[in-house]
């Protein structure tokens, strides 16, 4: 656990999982090819009608050309080659800011180019991006080292407090608490073999569906816990995007929110070292 | 101060407003989601109330049926937008993108469709986007014009059955 101390070492952990969901997204954006075409699902033709900026915009000029179809194209290969020379050791010997910046700006594009069809997952990625192109223009810098994973541990607990909060104002979370089987139960984020199983098991439902909620709410304390108490609220965590993954098919959530927690538990760590003191 | 001092003011105040920007638009305060999200071309700002306050608990349904020359209507037919969940989906989803994607597109059409004018609504995005999509699925038959439905349903383990929620014209493929 003094590991996660090493301001290098959290950054190297929360680069190497963000990347492993970022390629995941990206060969599956590639492989979603023919939806960017001007008269399927993702036509920039479509979404383009939604813009209010000039044309004689230069930068959005810039934009459209490299969102249009088939050169939005070129934007995912190129990130998919930069994620390869990032994350396989040795190809790349210089800087990791040039290739984390064009990794960010794709991000960016895709995000711009996307209205429809992005998750919460795609946002945290974008932000641990963002964060690990500012630690890596300069890395002896400790003050933005250290500020960006005060950031990335602060979105992440905001992101389960967030969660948590509003499902605790919701009927079906706390007092009709049935809204886990109700959701394992559609097609579209459940799992009919799961949806049959809880179904009639009025004990379990009301356990997972006010057990997200409590935890969720809760999960800022992981800062104040210190080592081993962590352990509970970050296995929790794992263990809920591992069953979302399987149950919901959210496959890139959990890469996304695993590269937040080395910055979790640096905060907890550098926490329970003052109070130590 | 030299140029490496005011670097880290700049970011570390930048990321200070960033973080500052994501609460207030979690929770509103002060009425100012609106006037951030306006300016979030790039998705910066996230929305972290994932299924809350209310899950959806339904499952949309896409149907097209289309119009010969005669001005025959064909049969119903849906466009799977939910998909059969899988060990391997848990890491390798790529329906999972097009999936969201026609279920975001649907929420909004079905929520604007009271809320905007007729004319509005079949120059919205999420209506164009729509249309542009079920032209574009291959057709055995020689249909001139094309129509979509949305339908809702409750579930693998339904306790009401399947309504309508919305059909658009007819449209030219």
């Amino acid at each position: 656990m003094e590991q996660f101390l090493n301001i290098e070492f959290v950054y190297s952990c929360m680069k190497y999982f963000v990347l492993i969901g970022v390629s995941i997204s990206t060969i599956e954006l590639l492989y979603n090819w023919k939806n960017f075409k001007d008269n399927r699902l993702y036509s920039w033709k479509v979404i383009a009608t939604r813009d209010t900026f000039s044309e004689s915009n230069v930068l959005y000029r810039v934009a459209h050309f490299l969102l249009k179809y088939p050169n939005f194209l070129g934007v995912i290969i190129l990130r998919l080659l930069v994620i390869v020379l990032l994350a396989v050791p040795g190809i790349w010997m210089f800087s990791q800011a040039p290739l984390l910046l064009i990794i960010v700006v794709t991000s960016l594009l895709i995000n711009y180019r996307s209205p429809f069809g992005q998750d919460g997952s795609d946002q945290m990625s974008t932000i641990v991006l963002i964060t690990l192109f500012l630690y890596h223009i300069n890395p002896e810098n400790t003050i933005v080292a250290q500020a960006g994973l005060w950031f990335i541990a602060l979105q992440s607990l905001l992101s389960y407090f967030t969660a948590g909060f509003f499902k605790a104002k919701g009927e079906k979370w706390t007092t009709k608490p049935n809204a886990v089987f109700l959701i394992f139960n559609t097609a579209t984020y459940g799992s009919k073999p799961i949806a049959q199983y809880l179904e009639g098991k009025q004990g379990a439902i009301t356990f997972l569906t006010w057990s997200t909620v409590a935890v969720e709410v809760m999960f800022p304390l992981v800062l104040v816990t210190g080592y081993p108490g962590m352990i509970l609220f970050l296995g929790w965590g794992l263990a809920f995007h591992l069953m979302n993954a399987l149950v919901m098919g959210l496959n890139s959530f959990l890469w996304a929110f695993l590269a937040t927690y080395g910055a979790i538990i640096y905060c907890c760590m550098q926490l329970s070292s003052y109070w130590v003191l | 101060m030299n140029l490496s001092d005011i670097f880290t003011y700049v970011i570390v105040g930048c990321l200070g407003f960033w973080l500052l920007a994501s609460i207030i638009c979690q929770f509103n305060f002060l009425r100012l989601e609106n006037f951030f999200r306006r300016m979030d071309f790039f998705s910066l700002l996230p929305r972290w109330s994932f299924f809350a306050p209310n899950p959806g608990v339904t499952d949309y349904h896409l149907l097209y049926r289309d119009k010969d020359q005669e001005d025959e209507c064909g049969r119903w037919i849906e466009y799977p937008i939910a998909s059969n969940r899988t060990l391997l989906g848990a890491v390798w989803n790529p329906k999972k993108r097009n999936k969201k994607a026609l279920s975001d597109a649907v929420q909004t059409l079905v929520r604007s469709s009271s809320m905007l004018k007729a004319s509005e609504f079949k120059t919205s995005m999420c209506y164009i986007a729509l249309v542009n999509f079920i032209a574009s699925l291959p057709r055995d038959t020689s249909g001139r014009v094309t129509q979509f439905m949305i339908m809702e349903s409750y579930g693998h383990l339904p306790d009401k059955g399947p309504k309508m929620l919305f059909r658009s014209e007819f449209h030219k493929i």
